[in-house]
């Protein structure tokens, strides 16, 4: 693979892991740097589209305000906002645990769970925590992999810490109802949630021991 | 209310109108209602509620010409503890991607403020793989060439 067939896929993809690109970025700083580049604006984009949406009490008063023929239209906004209510409480309903949705999600991004001496950039890191108004203490874990994915509807820094057991993944989830601490066991992960000051964290792994890390991310990430 | 919030802002990326975005979603979640029983995977809920989203939007636009978006106004007003800089590159971008063509528009919220795969994106906009990475490649490489010269005029 050339630089620019490197850059028409990062372009389109800034955080492909194609292997072809990776086994490239290696041995390109130039290319390294367009992609960082790239993350970079991808940051700057979320943040441009997440533009602040209305909730169901502002538009109920929009409609009111609006509102210039009678009891009528006042009534049929009241039932349509008791009905949009209904049909968001009906979505948001959890029906699967907070645990399975961790562990599909990091089973769908695998890769990401392999014993390496590699660390992510520092400025990366950075930027992805950002994104979750977050920042971790320099030098406070060896981060291997950094992305900002989508979690339950909202942008959660995935990392995965390498500890000497091995690769252990952590989803700083905070916006969520900060509850117990939990333990689980399923499917090959061993993980906790823990509460945080916004939200939880959720450290998982493969037979490897996750308390420090949930310890080490809850005293050095800074919300 | 994340999922009410996707659906508002992807319909908003759409049409760039908030007023008309507000009353797509409330169009969009009473449909949506209507056809519960069609939505066979309960973890399907969003890609299901953002394609009722765009026919909604779609019938909106068959219905009545719809008049043109002034950038300047669709443009949001950024909050105001925002430092300055920062506003000003948020600002910089939102005006960048409203000047977008919807083609290459759409695949990028998808991706970049959604989560979608290139293949999710694919399947949603009925186009093959290869036509989702060069809009999105096109997309980015028009952003880029915007903000660099938006860099340039600012005092």
């Amino acid at each position: 693979m050339n630089c620019e067939e490197l850059r028409t896929i990062v372009g389109a993809e800034p955080n492909s892991m194609n292997p072809e690109v990776l086994a490239h970025l290696e041995s390109c700083q130039e290319c390294t740097r367009y992609r960082q580049e790239l993350q970079t604006m991808d940051q700057l984009i979320y943040r441009a589209l997440a533009v602040d949406a209305p909730t169901e009490a502002s538009t109920l008063r929009e409609k009111r305000k609006s509102n210039t023929t009678g009891v009528w239209r006042m009534a049929a906004s009241v039932f349509l906002t008791v009905l949009i209510g209904a049909m968001s409480l009906w979505l948001l309903t959890p029906r699967q645990s907070f645990a399975a949705e961790a562990i599909e999600h990091v089973t769908h991004e695998k890769f990401s769970l392999v014993r390496t001496s590699e660390t992510v950039d520092e400025q990366r890191l950075e930027q992805i925590l950002a994104v979750s108004r977050l920042r971790l203490k320099p030098g406070a874990a060896r981060v291997s992999y950094a992305q900002s994915c989508t979690f339950r509807g909202q942008q959660v820094p995935h990392l995965v810490v390498q500890t000497e057991q091995g690769p252990v993944t952590a989803l700083v989830v905070t916006d969520a109802p900060t509850q117990q601490p939990e333990r689980f066991d399923e499917d090959g992960f061993q993980g906790e949630i823990v509460p945080a000051p916004r939200g939880v964290i959720v450290v998982l792994g493969n037979n490897v021991p996750v308390a420090s890390v949930a310890k080490t991310l809850l005293d050095s990430l800074e919300y | 209310m994340p999922l009410r919030a996707d659906v508002f802002r992807f319909v908003y990326w759409l049409c760039r109108d908030r007023a008309l975005a507000e009353d797509v979603v409330q169009e969009t979640l009473l449909r949506a209602w209507r056809s519960l029983d069609s939505l066979g995977d309960e973890k399907a809920a969003r890609p299901w509620l953002l394609t009722i989203a765009r026919r909604e939007l779609a019938r909106v636009f068959e219905r009545k010409r719809l008049p043109i978006v002034d950038i300047d106004v669709a443009n949001e007003a950024e909050p105001e503890s925002m430092a300055v800089n920062d506003r000003h590159e948020v600002e910089d971008m939102r005006r960048a991607i409203l000047q977008l063509d919807v083609v290459h528009r759409e695949p990028l919220v998808l991706q970049v403020l959604l989560g979608y795969s290139t293949e999710e994106i694919a399947k949603h906009l009925d186009i093959s793989v290869a036509a989702v990475l060069t809009r999105l490649f096109r997309a980015r490489q028009v952003l880029r060439q915007q903000l660099l010269g938006a860099e340039g005029s600012r005092p």
